[in-house]
């Protein structure tokens, strides 16, 4: 063989291998490319939470045989957690339901899809007002859609709630209340270029690994990044900080407030962007001064009077702020006011780059709308904002929050493109874009998730049908024996739950329905950094398991062949007729399963879906640029024909399309129409329900790492069930010696609503402070649910998961 | 002497096309065959500090969408000569 | 010519994080309430406790507690090839090895699980043992195979080691069927290198799987050789380099009339 020269060589061998990865010719012999083993690889995102990873699955022989990260998607760049790797698992749990069943002297029997079809069609047509829909930010925005449209539209009322209620509906308060508009204006890429992070009653390390490591990874490559952990117990994340700090439960917006404090004594209002960006603001109405009243709803109260608060003086901002000296805030919090100070200062220093994030703690709390707005504000005050790395963020905790929930506006509140429902301009528009003719949608709220609930299990409620898709309140609802198990002892209530697995819900169900996941049908979610991703129908769902877009779409034809008026547009059409028109004016049978997928059921609803996102400037593109691109971030902008940008940074000049040239900021939809956002000022106050002499402990709800939501797909995924194999609950190990108790001995929490027995787990996987305890929520056997209360935000009307008063013994 | 070969995917605007040029012009860089946005790229340095520094300069280019290094031959001693028909 | 200097690496990042992180020497056992501190004024260990150890500091920490346990290579990997001794891999060692792996993964290119317990909190004590591979008496702790990250146990689950006690009644089989292990790479003609039959993301450091701290069935037969891809071609569609936009479905470019 020549000698060359051993640079040429390598070269060459090195040009061979680049050239190799592109062009299948250049591999040189016949099977150089080892065989793929018949495997199709397709792009998905994960179906678990709300961080949006990109994951590649692999399908053989019409089966998911294998899964990867996806390296092109922007959010995970090739890294999953242990639940992406393992998500094509969670289609084939043995137990899936494949057939319609209804119950029958209190067994479920099979039944057809007409027969299940026609049940749902008469309930309905019997009491239209008394039927009402819950769903959940699991919802693709295509099933989001349709639901919406189904029950604003068809049905002339509001009553259509998500599980994100329970979830993120704090953040969109918290949001709406600041911004006059909701969702984060930052994105992941913050957690690159942050230099402090601060975490709030939060445990990324288990619950968004992926972003946690994005973040924590950086040190590792000599970035330098300080990690603050202000938390109620000790976790995994808390073992990466720098500095960690315990606050006593509902007291963090007091640890907010001295941070606000100490910005005001740096002289922080006299910065110019205080005055030229933001206004001061408090809340116009007082709260309800007795607790216990908090959790009665109030259709008066609505956010939509108070939520925009009212202006206040400067000086009446400063003087707010004089009781929160560090000192008073810890000895309110217990975070050290040293620690108070070090959080102040580098916010104070304009050379750090500050970023605060937070997912169920300061949005499972009765004041959650406060403590979201605070946690704004003090960036604003500081002006940690609107620079990469400098922002608040909110992360989300289900994979479609963002893009069903809170954009398409499947609250009772909203209608599609997160607009207002009580805004009568919007429900114009909104029946104009539906065809509907005036005053179809109502101009009423529909109850939201917990009246929702209470309404059908209390007797003489007035809901007496509820059609649960995607979701499992059975037990992930607080206070279940209220709002779940009283159901039992109401005959004439009818629940109708669409499912793929059985659950504490369908345990309770009238009609039972199977439903498509996942990858079985077309779909789109869109993550906690406005990022909207698309993906193809891999496999086929077993038996006659049909997608929940489809349910919904046979229900509404039902009921307009049956003469339902409410499913009629103005010409007297179908109200879905006009979104699946063809070119030649035919509409395919799609209510008929066999039709289904003649078209693409999805790309008609998401394409109708679309001109709404652009009247807040949440501007989606076609749905074709998606099937393309691995996500975008909205406001999806066309720069030049057929070329699509997202936008990374909301409401800064250079990287917001909309931001005008020359403002710097520009809030474009203040609540105060003067481009302005606020910077807030809300008091601590106690929490609704404190341990006391009788139930002594403060009791918190969380997730574990390995299992998402209420469990019923992870718990089916071996690796994932076999590593967490059932809840528990932590304690500290004083109050475990006190009470007699060894790591896995049972005790018995027990809150006023309830009680439950399960094993202790000491020294485990976190810790909570002495007088408090934490139990996750994913075993169905041991239903954490039945000990936690209804209490709930005023404005936001999200139930506190992380808190309420228990007692312990050993069992 | 540090040899990598690397697949960059290119912006197809104009930031990506002043890359392609300079890169063209710089003796560092040898471009290879291309399938539309995606060039193949062998980047010859002194050290595995320089490519390292390239590498991170091309991440961190405005017209660069995703780089994939294929490989690394990242070698900072001095290179015994002929010895190639060893690695033949 | 040290392996670890000369093998390339398949992800960039890696280059980075292994050039700038340094070789991992072992660390403290931590104490109870252990907790990492990164600026040197906020921590002051209380009498009798190890001094917190983080992470990134780790490769300027001498041995801990584990000092006694060195890798024991001549005895637990048995004598080393030497070169020119291109011995073919044992059918038999290696169909074992691949069991082996099969057991710990739900399909080949899953994150394996940890087959022991682990330290519910202390996520970075992993690499003590996996940082550079390490021999135990007669267990083999692999070289981790990708770049390294700092939260372990994000990714690879504990088996069986999560909270203590027991509770019945949550048994449901998953018929899920794993893809198995890629077999074999390709040959374009007798004796010529094969390719690489699996992805290379994730397992981009070869040596891990593949060098003489692993499983006896998939050690290469030339480890005085130091740059694998030369010879044998990783996979573009494996690596998702060559990454295909998903093939329309039949109904794809029908308009929607609006």
């Amino acid at each position: 063989m020549m000698q060359i020269d051993r640079r040429e060589f390598l070269k060459t061998s090195a040009m061979a291998a680049a050239a190799a990865m592109i062009l299948p010719a250049l591999d040189g012999a016949e099977g150089a490319t080892p065989a793929d083993d018949g495997i199709r690889w397709d792009k998905a995102p994960c179906r678990f939470c709300g961080t949006g990873c990109g994951v590649l699955l692999g399908v053989k022989d019409g089966r998911i045989v294998a899964m990867q990260a996806d390296k092109q998607a922007s959010v995970n760049k090739g890294l999953c957690c242990v639940k992406g790797y393992h998500v094509g698992l969670i289609l084939y749990g043995q137990d899936r339901l494949t057939t319609p069943m209804k119950r029958v002297d209190g067994k479920l029997v099979p039944i057809s899809w007409e027969e299940a079809i026609a049940i749902i069609r008469d309930r309905i047509a019997a009491a239209p007002d008394r039927f009402a829909m819950y769903g959940s930010g699991q919802w693709t925005i295509p099933e989001g859609y349709a639901a919406n449209k189904f029950v604003k539209g068809g049905l002339g009322h509001n009553h259509i709630d998500p599980n994100a209620r329970l979830c993120m509906a704090s953040a969109a308060a918290g949001f709406n209340a600041t911004y006059g508009v909701d969702e984060p204006a930052g994105c992941y890429d913050d957690l690159d270029h942050c230099t402090v992070l601060i975490s709030w009653g939060n445990n990324p390390a288990e619950m968004h690994p992926v972003l946690f490591s994005r973040a924590m990874d950086r040190r590792l490559k000599g970035d330098k990044l300080l990690f603050i952990d202000l938390t109620t117990r000790r976790t995994r994340s808390s073992e990466q900080a720098d500095h960690v700090a315990f606050f006593k439960p509902n007291s963090d917006l007091a640890v907010a407030n001295g941070i606000a404090h100490l910005l005001v004594k740096k002289g922080f209002l006299d910065k110019p962007w205080v005055e030229k960006h933001f206004r001061l603001r408090q809340r116009v109405a007082e709260y309800a001064p007795d607790p216990a009243k908090r959790d009665v709803y109030d259709p008066d109260a609505t956010h939509l009077k108070n939520l925009a608060g009212k202006d206040i003086s400067r000086e009446e901002y400063a003087r707010n702020l004089d009781f929160y000296t560090p000192e008073k805030v810890e000895e309110i919090s217990g975070v050290p006011a040293d620690l108070i100070r070090l959080i102040a200062d580098k916010m104070a220093d304009p050379a750090e780059r500050v970023l605060s994030w937070w997912c169920m703690g300061p949005n499972q709390h009765t004041r959650g709308t406060a403590m979201n707005s605070l946690l704004h504000s003090i960036h604003h005050l500081s002006g940690q904002w609107g620079k990469p790395g400098a922002s608040a963020f909110s992360l989300t905790g289900q994979p479609s929050a963002c893009g069903t929930a809170r954009e398409v506006g499947t609250f009772v509140h909203l209608l599609p493109g997160h607009l207002p429902v009580l805004n009568p301009h919007y429900r114009e528009v909104t029946e104009e874009m539906w065809h509907l003719p005036k005053g179809r949608i109502s101009d009423k709220l529909g109850f939201h998730t917990v009246k929702m609930w209470d309404e059908f299990c209390k007797e003489g409620g007035a809901i007496d049908t509820i059609w649960v898709q995607v979701t499992n309140p059975g037990q992930t609802l607080p206070h279940q024996n209220k709002l779940f198990l009283a159901k039992k002892d109401r005959p004439g209530k009818f629940l109708i739950v669409s499912d793929v697995y059985p659950t504490a819900t369908t345990a309770l169900a009238d009609l039972v329905l199977p439903s498509a996941m996942y990858v079985e049908k077309n779909g789109m979610y869109g993550n906690a950094e406005r990022k909207q991703q698309q993906w193809f129908k891999m496999v086929d769902p077993p038996g006659q398991a049909r997608p929940d877009a489809w349910q919904v779409l046979a229900v509404a034809k039902a009921l307009f062949d049956a003469g339902f008026p409410g499913m009629k547009d103005k010409d007297g059409e179908w109200i879905f007729a006009r979104t699946f028109k063809q070119a030649d004016g035919g509409i395919p049978p799609i209510w008929d399963f066999a039709h289904y997928y003649d078209i693409n059921v999805d790309k008609a609803l998401f394409e109708e879906y679309r001109p709404f996102t652009k009247l807040k400037h949440k501007d989606l593109a076609p749905y074709d640029v998606y099937v393309q691109a691995h996500g975008l971030r909205w406001p999806v902008i066309e720069k030049e024909p057929g070329k699509w940008e997202e936008t990374l940074w909301r409401f800064v000049e250079g990287k917001d399309p909309y931001v005008k040239p020359g403002s710097g900021l520009q809030f474009y939809h203040s609540n105060t129409k003067d481009d302005k956002a606020f910077i807030w000022w809300h008091p601590y106050e106690a929490a609704p329900e404190e341990p006391d002499a009788d139930y002594p402990f403060w009791l918190c709800t969380g997730r574990v790492l390995e299992h998402w939501h209420s469990g019923s797909m992870t718990m089916r995924v071996p690796p994932l069930r076999r590593s967490m194999p059932h809840a528990y609950i932590e304690l500290h190990p004083d109050d475990a010696a006190a009470l007699g108790v060894k790591s896995g001995d049972k005790v018995t929490v027990e809150s006023r609503r309830g009680s439950l027995t399960l094993p202790a787990w000491i020294k485990g996987r976190g810790q909570p402070p002495k007088g408090s305890c934490f139990v996750p929520f994913f075993d169905e056997r041991l239903q954490i649910n039945l000990v936690t209360k209804d209490y709930h935000d005023p404005f936001s009307k999200q139930p506190d998961f992380k808190k309420c008063a228990v007692r312990l013994r050993k069992a | 002497m540090s040899i990598s070969s690397l697949v960059i995917d290119v912006d197809n605007g104009v930031s990506g096309r002043e890359l392609l040029a300079a890169l063209a012009t710089d003796p560092r860089f040898t471009l290879g065959p291309a399938d539309g946005t995606r060039h193949a790229l062998v980047v010859d340095t002194p050290s595995s500090a320089a490519d390292t520094e390239v590498y991170d300069w091309l991440q961190s280019h405005p017209g660069i969408r995703l780089v994939t290094l294929v490989r690394a031959y990242l070698d900072d001693e001095a290179l015994p000569v002929g010895t190639a028909a060893t690695y033949l | 010519m040290a392996l670890s200097s000369k093998v390339l690496t398949l992800g960039a990042s890696a280059v980075a994080g292994i050039a700038l992180v340094g070789l991992l020497v072992g660390f403290g056992q931590p104490a109870p309430g252990w907790r990492p501190q990164s600026s040197p004024d906020a921590v002051v260990a209380p009498a009798g406790v190890l001094p917190a150890v983080v992470y990134r500091e780790m490769s300027g920490k001498g041995r801990g507690p584990n000092r006694d346990y060195i890798s024991d290579l001549a005895t637990a990997t048995g004598p080393l090839p030497q070169p020119g001794e291109d011995k073919p891999v044992d059918p038999q060692l290696r169909a074992e090895a691949v069991a082996r792996r099969a057991a710990r993964r739900a399909y080949s290119g899953a994150p394996p699980v940890i087959p022991h317990p682990v330290d519910a909190n202390d996520v970075t004590s992993c690499y003590q043992c996996h940082g550079e591979g390490k021999v135990i008496g007669t267990l083999i702790a692999p070289r981790i195979s990708h770049q390294r990250y700092t939260n372990c146990t994000q990714c690879h689950a504990p088996v069986a080691v999560g909270a203590p006690g027991s509770v019945e009644g949550f048994e449901v089989a998953n018929t899920f069927v794993g893809q198995a292990s890629a077999g074999r790479g390709s040959r374009a003609y007798a004796g010529a290198p094969p390719t690489i039959p699996h992805s290379t993301h994730m397992r981009e450091n070869c040596m891990s799987c593949h060098g003489q701290l692993s499983q006896p069935g998939l050690r290469t037969p030339h480890p005085w050789r130091v740059n694998c891809t030369q010879c044998h071609a990783p996979s573009a569609g494996l690596d998702q380099s060559r990454f295909e936009d998903p093939s329309p479905p039949p109904w794809a470019g029908e308009g929607v009339v609006k």
